[in-house]
């Protein structure tokens, strides 16, 4: 069976994807494959803050549970999903297919839950 | 004249055999088409009881149906996804007369506009919606988009995918605002009528509220 690293640098293969990121509820890190123009602590920090938050909002929103949030940017996206664990932050290039990354993205988040179920 | 009488005696012999060779081949054909008596007797005899004789009479009729050159149909699938249409906004429509325009639209659930501080300006909604806390989380969420830590830029948009629906949550001029959208709506039509509510609100923005600022 593939380790919790080598789930999360699987994501960054998929097309239009920069880098990959799982980070516990509190920001801490636990797997990453970002490049080296980003820091990790930093995007652990914001993917915590963001997840924590669009968690929180998505049930008063009237969403029920959260499936996914999409960061729309200039120079490009960023995807974030509950994972069990803590939160998978995806960051992709501007014109990477929204529809394959978030599905990328889902299907990574069910086997990193049934990888580290318990341990949530 | 011997000769004569030879040849009309010969012409008739072979018109005669003709005629029993045609005979003949349409006897054989009949007799082929038609059950023998044995075939009669060997098949069991079908006798409606009292009461179903309109039915063994009609079913046939209901059963036998001459097949289509199409083949069978295949069943009509529903359309799942549904487009909506875009609202028609008067050129003096204000602020408040957006939400409530965009959220009258099938396929919209509610709609949002607050102020940089999260106050509500107008919030409308199908469903319950806290219009103090929904702002307020709104604002925060694109607080922490905007901080440009992430490398993707200036936010332009923020979508949120929960169980049954969608928000898709923008900002202009200091102003936020989201629409919320049901899960049957397309992303894409989603993001059309996004785009749409946000022309519309820098219009209205630009009509009335320009001096303000």
């Amino acid at each position: 069976m593939a380790s919790v690293k080598e789930v999360v640098e699987r994501l960054a293969q998929v097309k239009g994807v920069v880098g990959s990121i799982l980070v516990a509820r509190d920001g801490l890190v636990v797997a990453s494959n970002l490049s080296v123009q980003v820091q990790d602590e930093v995007v652990a920090a914001m993917v915590s803050a963001i997840g924590g938050t669009a968690v929180k909002a998505s049930e008063m929103m009237g969403q029920g549970k959260l499936r996914n949030i999409v960061l729309e940017g200039e120079n490009g996206k960023v995807f974030l999903t509950d994972s069990g664990i803590g939160y998978l932050g995806v960051l992709t290039a501007p014109d990477a297919n929204i529809g394959l990354v978030r599905l990328e993205l889902m299907e990574t988040s069910e086997t990193l839950k049934k990888l580290t179920a318990g341990a949530a | 004249m011997l000769e004569i009488i030879v040849i009309i005696l010969l012409i008739a012999v072979i018109f005669l055999g003709v005629m029993i060779v045609l005979m003949w081949l349409r006897f054989s054909e009949k007799s082929k088409s038609k059950p023998t008596v044995e075939e009669k007797l060997e098949k069991p005899l079908e006798i409606p009881k009292i009461g179903q004789e309109k039915t063994a009479e009609t079913l046939p009729e209901k059963t036998q149906k001459p097949p289509s050159a199409e083949g069978p149909k295949k069943p009509e699938t529903s359309q799942r996804r549904t487009k909506i249409p875009k609202p028609n906004i008067s050129p003096n429509a204000r602020i408040e007369n957006l939400t409530e325009a965009y959220t009258n639209l099938a396929g919209v659930i509610g709609s949002v506009i607050s102020d940089r501080f999260g106050q509500p300006i107008s919030v409308d909604a199908d469903f319950f919606l806290d219009k103090v806390t929904v702002p307020a989380y709104l604002v925060e969420i694109f607080a922490h988009a905007k901080e440009d830590k992430l490398s993707i830029g200036k936010t332009k948009n923020v979508l949120m995918m929960g169980e049954g629906s969608y928000w898709i949550l923008g900002e202009i001029a200091g102003v936020y605002f989201g629409l919320w959208i049901e899960r049957d709506v397309l992303l894409n039509d989603g993001l059309e009528l996004y785009n749409d509510f946000k022309l519309n609100m820098a219009n209205t923005l630009k009509h009335y509220y320009t001096k303000i600022w």
